[in-house]
């Protein structure tokens, strides 16, 4: 019975040695994962930034084209003379 | 049609950021959610006794945890994205009206600066047109019609004493003039010779060989002999040679017109009467070379 239970130890011990070898690879996988969805999220905030940055760009340019126009339509609009 | 279109086009943009936000919602709510799952996984890991049958539903629950995270990621970038695009489309349409509008302006101001321009330059008045055509009044009456009118304007311009800006230019009135005085002294001797000269001679030269000539009737003109036969004229009646003498300045000689009897040659060049003759004289040549040309035509 001793040596049955002797003989039975070293086989819990591999299958437990096993298993604990089943999870750890279970669990870089799952790190794994998790690191390409994080660098997917890094690749996909630096890509809207400057985008974001661009558009930003675009309408600050507008905007002061907007001013401009609407400072010369005021003028010309305050001084229908110009146009006779 | 427009404005249902505007509304529809507004409302799908609405609903493009409804949907963002919505699935940016979702994607929030989802970290309470795997914290509250941890915690369950460890507590029962901890307190039950069936430890493997825990872990294996862990390892599950963080395999799905983990692919429904990587979906509202991917959602929530495409709508972003999707967003982004139609800002950046909107942003370049409203780039577009706004240049648009500013070349109109920039139009406007240009045409302003140079009508501005215009009436502040310094300039003389611009200069104004003269009659040209004026006959003085000659007393022969031609042309009575013609010289009466231009007569009328004449005196109406002789009574406002305008000065002429041009000098020494030799007009048309100046030659018509000169015209006038100087055929007015030797026409009246010249006309009343020759206009029965050049009847006569019409009347012979139009008067066609073989054809019978009755007693009492005119001789067929040239031109309806023409029309009868078709245009087929014998060479004898084209050959002959018409002559008109003129004896106001020595008397030209009209060269002929010999274009079927050397066809090769051609039609000779007929020398335009000096203004001394007659306008008679000058029509009767003009009309001769006309019909004589048709006849060669055809």
């Amino acid at each position: 019975m001793a040596r049955a239970g002797g003989i039975s130890n070293p086989v819990n011990v591999g299958i437990a040695v096993q298993a604990d070898w089943e999870n750890r690879e279970f669990i870089s996988n799952i790190s794994l994962n998790v690191r390409r969805l994080f660098e997917f999220l890094l690749q996909f905030e630096a890509t809207t930034k400057s985008k974001l940055a661009s558009l930003n760009e675009k309408l600050d340019v507008l905007e002061r084209k907007l001013e401009v126009l609407e400072v010369q339509v005021s003028s010309a609009t305050t001084n229908p003379s110009v146009f006779n | 049609m427009a404005m249902a279109a505007a509304m529809t086009f507004d409302e799908v943009s609405m609903e493009r950021s409804k949907s963002f936000v919505k699935a940016l919602q979702e994607l929030k709510n989802l970290r309470p959610q795997l914290y509250s799952a941890a915690e369950y996984c460890e507590k029962s890991y901890i307190h039950s006794e069936q430890k493997q049958m825990v872990l294996d539903n862990l390892k599950d629950y963080a395999v799905r945890a983990l692919v429904n995270a990587v979906d509202h990621l991917g959602t929530v970038a495409y709508k972003l994205t999707d967003l982004f695009d139609q800002q950046s489309s909107d942003v370049a349409s409203l780039d577009l009206k706004v240049s648009s509008i500013n070349q109109r302006i920039s139009t406007c101001q240009t045409y302003i600066d140079k009508e501005g321009l215009r009436q502040q330059q310094m300039c003389g008045a611009a200069p104004k047109l003269h009659k040209h055509y004026i006959l003085p009044y000659s007393g022969n009456s031609k042309y009575p019609g013609m010289v009466q009118q231009l007569q009328t304007e004449f005196r109406q311009d002789s009574s406002e004493m305008k000065p002429r800006p041009y000098n020494s230019v030799k007009t048309l009135s100046w030659h018509l003039s000169s015209e006038n005085s100087s055929s007015s002294a030797t026409s009246r001797t010249v006309q009343s010779s020759v206009e029965p000269k050049a009847h006569k001679i019409a009347t012979d030269t139009f008067k066609l060989p073989g054809a019978e000539r009755e007693k009492g009737q005119t001789p067929i003109p040239l031109s309806r002999h023409l029309h009868a036969n078709g245009g087929n004229m014998s060479p004898d009646v084209v050959s002959q040679k018409t002559s008109v003498k003129v004896s106001s300045h020595g008397g030209k000689q009209i060269s002929t017109f010999r274009s079927f009897e050397n066809p090769t040659m051609g039609r000779q060049i007929i020398r335009a009467p000096p203004r001394t003759k007659s306008m008679l004289s000058a029509l009767f040549v003009k009309n001769k070379a006309a019909k004589l040309k048709k006849i060669s035509v055809i």
